[in-house]
Order: structure tokens, then C-alpha cells, then sequence
């Protein structure tokens, strides 16, 4: 059965790409606008991957992550941040929240594959 | 001019900040053009032209840009009183700014056209290039799948060369067998001719045998009448053994006669045999032939369907590959929407701004001073959908068929 992907991104076209980029691999994508609805989304439906986008309306994606984390049922569930931020710092503040990695956008939908099966074999 | 009034510095940061959006998304367009360029411009001119009139010692402005930025909000609430100064209005000539007011919501609906016909592409763009790659990934498929059913399988090409070198091994061992057979047969022929002429041989000297006896038989039997009554038994003897050796000669003749015709026919048959088995020899030789011959032929056309499917195969990675680069187009076109979506919410507020300004809302600018604005806009107008947004002087809806020759 595919694995199911939570994409929480306030760009309509990015989660439609990474919608496209993935279904074909018979991937799940489940998809939220911002951090809150993300999190809600996350505690109803389990999910086996979250990609995540940093600046966000309402929420943005480090306190999503952070809330996230912090659930035991997500302890072990690889996140990622999709993101245009591509600072260093950015990135630091990211690993320091336990994200397994970091795709700065534009992406390709090649490289977010590769990174998707290493992380969910 | 005298000093600026906190609340006109924040106008006037407002319209940097458009002015540094529009040059982004120029710029940021100037990487993945999608014909926006023009709209673009447009809006730029319109941002400038307000800036322009507004304020014309603009430039010394940029460079306390941020410390504007972290002023401003701590300032908001004093600046009310400052604007509402008696010594500032006067300078203000009321409907040019409301004349700004019209241009900067034409400004950000533009930006809203642009950003919503930008989203519209997007969409679907996106959904015919992922369209394409999945039917592009189907006909790859079906060309591959085509080709292993014709190499592959019980009747497929691949056990087709089998079979016919299979085959031509098998005639190829036949033939040989045949060799060994008809050699033998040659070989049996000759022992029986040998045979047979041991055969004649002996006849030959039985018949000898009995001719010599008979003139022996005779001269006893001369030899018996000459001596008379005496010789008498003796004769009887002798005409006895002259009937033994025409016998004998009967027997031998018809000994040799009897071989010679058993010969003739076994030689005939054998004859026939060695016929056949040449006749044999020579269907299996072209047999082959004919299979090698196939095979030999087969067997290029198996490597050119190895050829078309890995071909096959390849162009459908390319296809992917390609579709990397559009989906990371796509994104700079949304980057594009975005920055618009912002810009028009920057208009927005500025247009917000000279309205407490002017202390007139835009529903409020009387319609002389509205027809200015749209006028000088409109004047910058290149794209149909731009008229729309001023009350629709061009309109591209029902004219016609879209390609006519005359
Ligand atoms: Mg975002």
C-alpha cells in the first residue's frame, strides 16, 4: 500500500507539483495551507512522511515541526522542510528540531524522490 | 518642500517597497518569461509615476529606508496628530492625490490580474506537462511490453532462433547419419560382387571338373568295349559316371545362373537404395541451408527490437528529465504570484493610506478626477484584459472567429 504523505504548504502550486511529482509513485498525498492546519491534519489522519514548507501564514513550518515533534506518535516520523530559505541559520534552526532534511525550492521533482525513498524504504 | 509628516514617509516607504516588489518579480520573470512583462511594466510606471509627483526627493529617501521600516510602527499613533497639523495640509493639492489614490487600485487590481491569470497558466500548464509525461510513460511502456511479447515467449523471436538452431543441428546430424549409411551400403555391395565372383569361380571349376570326368568316363568306357565280354560291368560303370558329370555340369551352370540373377537384383535394389539415400542426403543438405539461412536472419532483427526497446526506454528518462526542469519553471511562475499577491496587498495599503490621506474614500474620488487617472493609465495599456479593469473599452469576448483570413 503507498505511503502516505502530509504536504503543508500555503502555495496552492506546490502542493499541486508535489501532488503530480508523487501520485504516480503510488505515493498518499494529504495536503494543508498552513502549520495549524497541518498539525490538526497530522493528529487525525497518521501519516508516514511530513514535508513541510517555513514561511507560512498563521503557523509557520518550525512551529509546525516543533508541534508536531512533540506528539509520541510522530516521535520517529521523518519531516522534512520544503523551503526557499536557504540560509545556513535557517537550516541549523531546522536540524536542531530533529527534521531528517532540508530541499530548498525551486525543487526537482527527481531529487524529491530520491530523498522520499531513501527516507521511507 | 518642508519636512514630511510621518504618515507621508509612510506612504512614500510604502511605494519603495512596491517599487523593490515590482523590480523583483521583473526580474524574477526575466528567468521564466510567460508574457508578463509587459503588465509588469505597466504597473511599475504607475507605482513610479504616484512616487514621482508624490515626492520628488525621493532618491535621498532609499537610504533611510530601514530605519523607516522599524520606525514606522512605533510612530503610527502620534503620526495621526502630526498629519491632522494645520501647517501641513495646505501643501497638499487634494486631487492629485486622490488622482493617486485611483491609480494605486488600478495598480494592485493589475497585480491581482496577473497574479490570478499567472496561477490560471500554472494550473494548467502543470496539468497537461504531467498529462504528457504520464502518456509519454504509457506509450514507453506499450512499446516495451509490445517488444518483449515479440522477443519473448513461446513464439517469440528469442526461442524462434532457438528452435531453427535446434532444428538445423538436428538435419545437420541426419545428413550424417545418412552418409554413414549409404558408405555402409556401398560397402556391403562391394562384399557381395566379391562374393559372388568367388562363386562364379567355383562353378566355373565344378563345370571343368565335370567335363574332364566325362572324357575320363568316356575313354573307360571305349577302353570297356574293347575288351569285351569281360569289360562289360566295367562300361556300365563308366556310362554311369559320364551321367554323374553331365549332372555335376547341370548343377554348377545352373548354380552360377541362379547367383547371377540373385546378384543382378540385389545389385538392382542396392543400386535404388544408394539412390535414394543420395536424394535423401541432398533434401537434408538444402534443409540446412534453408535453416541456417533463417536463423541468420532472425537473429538481427531481435538485436534491432533489443535496440528499439532500450531506445524506447531512454527517451522516456528524457522525458522525465525535461519534466524537472518545467516543474522548476512552474515554480519561479508561482514565486512570480506570490511577490504579486503581496504587491497587491502593498497597493492595497497605500491606497488605504491616501484615503485617510485625503480623507476621501475611492468610492468618494469624484468622477472627473477618476477619468485623469484611468486616463494616464490607460495610456500604458498593450494588453486587452488591461481596458477590463477601467471599464472594459476593448473587450476580445464574442468578436468573432480568433484566426480569419481576409
Ligand atoms: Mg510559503
Amino acid at each position: 500500500m503507498g505511503k502516505k504523505i502530509l504536504c503543508i504548504d500555503d502555495s496552492s502550486t506546490i502542493r499541486m507539483l508535489v501532488k503530480k511529482t508523487l501520485l504516480p509513485l503510488d505515493y498518499e498525498v494529504l495536503e494543508a495551507e498552513n502549520g495549524k492546519q497541518g498539525l490538526e491534519m497530522a493528529i487525525n489522519n497518521p501519516v508516514d512522511l511530513l514535508l513541510v514548507d517555513v514561511n507560512m501564514p498563521v503557523m509557520n513550518g518550525f512551529e509546525c515541526v516543533a508541534a508536531v515533534k512533540a506528539l509520541p506518535q510522530y516521535a520517529k516520523v521523518p519531516m522534512v522542510f520544503l523551503t526557499t530559505e536557504s540560509s545556513q541559520e535557517k537550516k541549523d534552526q531546522g536540524r536542531q528540531l530533529g527534521v531528517s532534511g532540508w530541499i530548498i525550492k525551486p525543487f526537482e521533482p527527481d531529487g524529491l524522490v530520491k530523498i522520499l525513498r531513501m527516507l521511507l524504504p | 518642500m518642508g519636512a514630511m509628516t510621518l504618515r507621508n514617509k509612510k506612504i512614500v516607504l510604502a511605494v519603495l517597497l512596491i517599487l523593490q516588489l515590482v523590480e523583483l518579480v521583473a526580474l524574477a520573470e526575466s528567468l521564466v518569461p510567460l508574457g508578463l512583462v509587459v503588465p509588469l511594466l505597466s504597473l511599475a510606471l504607475l507605482a513610479w509615476l504616484f512616487a514621482e509627483r508624490h515626492h520628488k526627493s525621493l532618491p535621498a529617501t532609499v537610504d533611510r529606508l530601514e530605519p523607516v521600516v522599524v520606525m514606522v510602527p512605533e510612530a503610527d499613533e502620534p503620526s495621526k496628530s502630526q498629519s491632522d497639523s494645520p501647517v501641513q495640509k495646505p501643501e497638499i493639492d487634494l486631487s492629485l492625490l486622490m488622482e493617486q489614490q485611483v491609480s494605486i487600485h488600478l495598480a494592485g487590481q493589475l497585480s491581482r490580474l496577473v497574479s490570478d491569470d499567472t496561477e490560471k497558466a500554472v494550473m494548467t500548464l502543470s496539468n497537461s506537462i504531467f498529462g504528457l509525461l504520464q502518456t509519454s510513460k504509457k506509450v514507453s511502456l506499450n512499446i516495451e511490453e509490445s517488444l518483449k511479447t515479440l522477443t519473448g515467449g513461446e513464439a517469440g523471436l528469442d526461442s524462434m532462433v532457438q528452435h531453427l538452431d535446434t532444428h538445423w543441428q538436428a538435419f545437420n546430424n541426419l545428413g550424417q547419419n545418412f552418409d554413414t549409411l549409404r558408405q555402409a551400403l556401398e560397402k556391403d555391395i562391394h562384399v557381395l560382387s566379391v562374393t559372388v565372383g568367388a562363386i562364379n569361380e567355383f562353378s566355373d571349376r565344378i563345370s571343368d571338373l565335370a567335363d574332364q570326368t566325362n572324357v575320363l568316363a568316356i575313354n573307360a568306357s571305349i577302353e570297356a568295349a574293347r575288351v569285351g565280354l569281360p569289360g562289360r560291368g566295367f562300361a556300365v560303370i563308366a556310362n554311369q559316371v559320364q551321367l554323374l558329370a553331365k549332372n555335376s555340369k547341370t548343377i554348377a551352370e545352373t548354380m552360377a545362373e541362379t547367383v547371377r540373377n540373385v546378384v543382378s537384383t540385389v545389385e538392382l535394389s542396392f543400386q535404388r537404395q544408394t539412390e535414394r539415400i543420395r536424394t535423401s542426403e541432398k533434401l537434408i543438405a538444402r534443409s540446412e541451408h534453408d535453416l541456417r539461412d533463417w536463423s541468420q536472419k532472425v537473429e538481427p532483427q531481435v538485436q534491432r527490437v533489443e535496440l528499439l526497446v532500450n531506445q524506447s526506454r531512454s527517451m522516456a528518462e528524457l522525458v522525465t528529465q525535461e519534466l524537472n526542469s518545467v516543474t522548476v519553471s512552474l515554480q519561479f511562475q508561482d514565486r512570480v504570484r506570490q511577490m504579486l499577491e503581496h504587491l497587491e496587498v502593498l497597493t492595497r495599503s497605500a491606497g488605504d493610506d491616501l484615503a485617510n490621506l485625503t480623507e476621501v474614500p475611492l468610492s468618494g474620488v469624484s468622477e472627473n478626477v477618476r477619468m485623469r487617472a484611468v486616463e494616464r493609465a490607460s495610456k500604458l495599456f498593450t494588453v486587452e484584459q488591461e481596458w477590463s479593469l477601467v471599464g472594459g473599452r476593448r473587450s476580445n469576448e464574442n468578436n468573432g472567429p480568433r484566426v480569419e483570413l481576409f
